[in-house]
């Protein structure tokens, strides 16, 4: 059971940080001291802290855990910093979670194209477990990336700041990580649908369309007709709107080496044609985080930089988000997915 | 006036070797001194004498696997330049101290009080530790397929003459291991201080901004041509490019500067080296590195940071 331990009620009593009373009172006498259990989430007056433990007997201060955030906790970023959303869509194994993971594997090896660095994240650990298995201690022979867990609708903190802007304020994103799982249901049902309303004021939503099932003929026309169908369905569930900056990233690029395949041709067109007037802004491009060792014209992170460039521009009508996303509980299929948990965990 | 300093760094950066060598000059009979040692009444040394005891003749220094529990270090200083009178507070941490904050997110509130009272942080890295940044698979295979291309070539006669076929060597090879499950152990040290700063952030935004000296141990081993001259921003900026970056990103809240520093001055392996050194003055051992300056002051990354 996780114990949580208020702020007291004088303000300058540190109690919450440091388990010590401000008039030295033993906390068990103390008025204004009180320890909750369960789930629920409290604010100090300066950031919030959730303790595993209970202080008292184990003069530990508990920090914050670093993991990903989930809708229910996503507050402890938000009312901290101005966020922008980053949406990442796409279906099972289509390589969201690996753009995720590379774009953190690229900051570790230096900043982006020379001009992206990282100033932070408080999901620290979130990313590492999004990545260590594209490291040699992970005992792996090729990179690979951790399934994102059925029910997962999670985000991860990233704290961005442009070359030549170094003394500014750094820009703070929060990018999903979505079970493609959850994403295949909701284009097959509005009720499920429905769960994506969440999605509120996004400031990039990309949609991740599996390259290696587009380089492959036989997938080809079957891995389009399910963007279109999501999509499509987005949009007549006013989940993109002519506010949604959509952007459709087509993965695993180095899959086309040797495919005689006219991209813009073949698959760009048709969606640009029923969509574009739909959304604020639709535009393309092919990536491959993490290309196959040797290929020819390939590079680690190929394409991520310019994704990145964009997500850093500013949106004509963005707000940028300083609440949380409330979502009414329900018996929904969707909200089922969602697993209840206090901040930092 | 009371100046404290936290003293962070990972299991064996060479924070004690810096204390004992920093003890050693403080209490030693040399000219122009930066820093000056007041008085050695009503205090306890034991500790301090018995590391510098060692530092002093070459040997390896015990490690202190104590979490949680650093020892005490309290030492009364005049700045020579300035005549100021200060209390240096520099507890010796266990590296394992740092490590643990990461892979428990909880500390102590000893440490949690001592970095309340924090005035600046001497942060140690050592260029040894080879989690420094984690290696990528991808990364990896081009390496062992270069080595494999090289081996190849050499052997080619070999490799002709048994029939046999060159394999290179796979990352797990070289690992010697199969797909684990996530544990701490596998994130990068970078990673691990990246995250206790943050955590110095978010839990005392109070104390900042605060002054960071980072601390690039065993300086000898990387400067050890004349003429080859790698400023420790530079080897910061290739070998721990996050931290890196979030400390560039974040001078509103640390403000960094590197030092290079060998305590020990040679590799006690290296037995000639070592030997060498016998006849020099122990203050002569001491390599810093700042900037395009090096000299043997071990004070200047405290002087720095206290300025």
């Amino acid at each position: 059971m996780h114990t949580s331990l208020n702020a007291c009620n004088q303000d300058q009593c540190k109690v919450s940080l440091t388990g010590k009373c401000l008039e030295s009172i033993d906390l068990k006498d103390c008025p204004h001291f009180y320890l909750l259990s369960g789930d629920e989430e409290i604010e100090t007056g300066k950031n919030t802290i959730i303790l595993d433990e209970d202080p008292i007997l184990t003069s530990k201060i508990t920090l914050f855990k670093g993991e990903a955030f989930e809708i229910d906790n996503i507050s402890n970023v938000t009312s901290n910093y101005p966020c922008k959303y980053i949406y990442i869509l796409g279906g099972v194994d289509s390589g969201k979670t690996t753009l995720v993971a590379t774009i953190f594997d690229l900051l570790q090896r230096g900043s982006i194209g020379n001009h992206i660095f990282f100033a932070g994240s408080l999901s620290l650990v979130g990313f590492e477990k999004r990545c260590y298995l594209s490291r040699t201690n992970s005992g792996a022979d090729n990179a690979e990336t951790n399934r994102t867990q059925f029910s997962d609708f999670k985000f991860l903190h990233l704290a961005l700041k442009e070359k030549g802007k170094e003394n500014l304020s750094a820009q703070h994103f929060l990018l999903s990580d979505i079970s493609g799982e959850l994403i295949e249901q909701s284009q097959n049902s509005s009720y499920n649908m429905e769960g994506m309303r969440v999605m509120k004021q996004p400031h990039r939503v990309v949609y991740v369309i599996d390259g290696e099932r587009v380089a492959n003929e036989k997938l080809r026309a079957a891995v389009i007709f399910e963007a279109r169908i999501f999509i499509q369905k987005a949009i007549d569930s006013n989940i993109f709107s002519l506010y949604t900056d959509l952007h459709i990233v087509i993965s695993k690029g180095d899959k086309f080496v040797g495919i005689d395949l006219d991209l813009e041709k073949q698959v760009y067109a048709s969606l640009r044609a029923k969509f574009s007037a739909k959304v604020e802004k639709l535009t393309f491009s092919c990536i491959a985080a993490r290309p196959a060792p040797h290929t020819p014209g390939f590079t680690f992170g190929q394409g991520v930089y310019q994704l990145l460039q964009d997500w850093m521009q500013p949106k004509s009508n963005a707000i940028l988000t300083m609440h949380t996303p409330v979502i009414t509980k329900s018996t929904r299929q969707f909200n089922k997915f969602k697993v209840g948990g206090l901040p930092y965990e | 006036m009371s100046k404290n300093l936290l003293v962070m760094g990972l299991a064996e950066t060479g924070k004690t070797t810096f204390i004992a060598a920093l003890w050693a000059y403080l209490t030693g009979d040399i000219e122009d001194k930066e820093l000056i040692l007041n008085s050695l009444r009503d205090s306890e040394h034991e500790y301090l004498n018995n590391i510098t005891k060692k530092w002093m003749q070459f040997d390896d220094l015990p490690r202190n696997r104590d979490i949680g529990k650093p020892k005490e270090i309290l030492m009364n200083l005049t700045v020579t330049a300035t005549r100021d009178i200060f209390d240096l507070d520099i507890p010796d941490f266990a590296g394992e101290t740092f490590r643990e904050h990461f892979d428990s997110r909880s500390w102590e509130s000893d440490y949690d009080q001592r970095l309340q009272k924090a005035t600046g942080i001497l942060l140690f890295v050592s260029p040894y530790n080879p989690n420094n940044h984690s290696v990528l698979i991808a990364d990896a295979v081009e390496i062992t397929q270069l080595f494999a291309t090289a081996i190849h070539d050499t052997n080619q006669d070999q490799t002709l003459s048994t029939g046999g076929n060159a394999v290179p060597p796979t990352p797990s090879s070289i690992n010697g291991s199969i797909n684990k499950p996530y544990q701490h152990e596998y994130t990068s040290n970078q990673v691990k201080i990246v995250e206790e700063l943050q955590f110095i952030a978010f839990h005392h935004p109070e104390i900042l901004p605060i002054k960071i000296a980072l601390i690039i141990s065993a300086w000898d081993t990387i400067e050890y041509c004349e003429n080859v001259t790698i400023l420790p921003e530079e080897w910061l900026t290739l070998q721990m490019p996050l931290l890196h970056q979030y400390l560039n990103c974040n001078q509103d809240k640390f403000h960094f500067d590197c030092f290079g520093v060998s305590a020990q001055g040679v590799d006690y392996e290296n037995k000639k080296l070592t030997e060498e050194m016998y006849s020099k003055s122990p203050e002569e051992r001491i390599i810093i590195r700042y900037g395009n300056e090096k000299s043997n002051k071990i004070t200047k990354p405290i002087l720095w940071v206290i300025e």
